[in-house]
Order: C-alpha cells, then structure tokens, then sequence
C-alpha cells in the first residue's frame, strides 16, 4: 500500500479513537437530571441554616453548592428545593439552637424517584 | 488491498481491535456507576472487583486497540516504523490524560490511567513484534 494511503488510514484510525475517548470521558456530566428535595426541621426549638449539598463531579472530585443561601428553615417547617445535574451525596447544615450553633452533616441517596425526602433533628 | 483484507487480517482486526473496544463498552455499560449517557442510566452490577481495574481497565483495551489497528494499518517492516507508530499511539493516549489535568476536557487526570495505557500501547505492539517475527521465521 502506498505511504500516502497509509498516512490517510492512519489518520482516520487516530481521529476514530480520539472520537471514542471524547466521547467516553463525560462520566458523570449527564448523572441524574433532576431531583426534588423535601428537607423537615424536625427539632422542636433550633433553627436550620447554612444549608449546602456536596456533590461528586467527575470521577473522584467534590464540590459544594448552597442552598438557599440565608434562609433559616424553623422547626416543623418542610423547605422544598430542586436542583438539576448534580450527583449530591451529603447535605451540609447548621443547627442554630438557643445554646448551642453546631455545623452537621448527613449522607443522602439519590433513589429512582429523584425525591429526596430528609428529616433534620438537631435536638 | 490484499494486506486489509486477507482472512488473517481480519481475525487480527477482530481480535486486536473491534474485542478490545468492545469489552471495554461492556464494562462502562454493565459494571461502571457513573457513564456517559448513550450507556445507560441503569446501576452496574457490583462485582468483587478492584474499582481503579473498572476505571483504568477501559483505557488499556483503548490503547491496545489504538495500537493494534495502527500497527495492522501500516504494516510496519523496520524497526523505525513500528517505534514512530508506537510514539503515535502513546502520544494519543497521553494527550488524553494531559487535556484533563490541564482542563481542556472532560474526564479527570489519574496517573493510573496513563500507567494503563502505556501498558496497552507495549502489549499490542510486543504481541504485533511477536507476530512478525513468527511470519518471517
């Protein structure tokens, strides 16, 4: 076969596969697209703030995104919050009690239903 | 022509190419979690297995395959060809891993995953070696 043809399938190999890792290395940018969160302040006198989600990106990396940033859910309230394309795995909060200020965490799980349904007691 | 389409070719074409790249979509299709979405959005199976072997493995069958079909392309005689086709296949494998760290793609750098993909370039092209010097002995 001629160099030249052998350049050219060369070429179409090396563009083929590049097509392939491309295409391979979005892992998690099309995880779950949608999620609803029904978050309950279950404590009888503390409030619930600061609340921020920490979510995978990619392979091994985390971030964080806030979540209502300044609002104050108060007991026996339900806060609701949607988000897209996001794989959330903790929910990061503070429990503002009449003595006492502790930031908190917890591990959620996204199911099938995309509702995520948390019930925070910080009493 | 003759060298593309000769039944040996391609079984070597089957077998060195299309095998590879097809166990490694296997692998992002059924045991991976996280996937590009034309694999699905169904869970893997969890399997016994080491997870950096899930993550990395893809990229060794996609280095082997690169080589190999680069090698079966050229049909390298001398020494000198099969080592710049060698360079042309790490190189593609690297620019990969150096466009995540450097963040002009998606994906995350991972040594490991370079470690792999060196591995396949060197095993296709020890195997193809071996092959060559079975056909002139």
């Amino acid at each position: 076969m001629p160099t030249t043809l052998k350049t050219l399938c060369a070429a179409f190999v090396v563009a083929f596969f590049l097509l392939i890792g491309w295409a391979t290395s979005y892992e998690d940018d099309y995880f779950d697209l949608y999620f609803e969160a029904q978050i309950t302040n279950t404590s009888d006198s503390c409030d619930i703030l600061d609340l921020r989600y920490v979510y995978r990106i990619r392979r091994d990396n985390f971030d964080t995104v806030e979540v209502a940033p300044g609002y104050n859910i108060v007991p026996s309230e339900v806060f609701y919050d949607t988000k897209d394309r996001i794989n959330v795995r903790q929910l990061l909060y503070t429990c503002a009690c009449p003595n006492d200020t502790l930031p908190q965490k917890v591990d959620v799980v996204l199911d099938s239903t995309f509702i995520l349904k948390i019930e925070l007691d910080c009493d | 022509m003759q060298t593309f389409f000769s039944k040996k070719d391609l079984g070597r074409w089957g077998s060195f190419v299309l095998l590879p790249l097809l166990v490694g979509a296997l692998i992002y299709r059924f045991l991976r979690d996280k996937k590009p979405a034309f694999f699905g959005m169904e869970p893997a199976i969890q399997l016994p297995t080491i997870a950096f072997l899930l993550h990395s493995l893809p990229s060794l069958l996609w280095s082997f395959a690169l080589t190999s079909a680069l090698l079966l392309v050229w049909q390298p005689v001398t020494y000198a060809e099969r080592r710049w086709l060698l360079v042309v296949a790490v190189a593609t494998s690297v620019l990969f891993e150096v466009a995540q760290a450097a963040d002009f793609m998606p994906g995350t750098f991972d040594w490991r995953d370079i470690a792999f993909s060196l591995t396949g370039c060197l095993v296709a092209s020890l195997i193809f070696k071996k092959i060559n010097h079975a056909n002139h002995a």
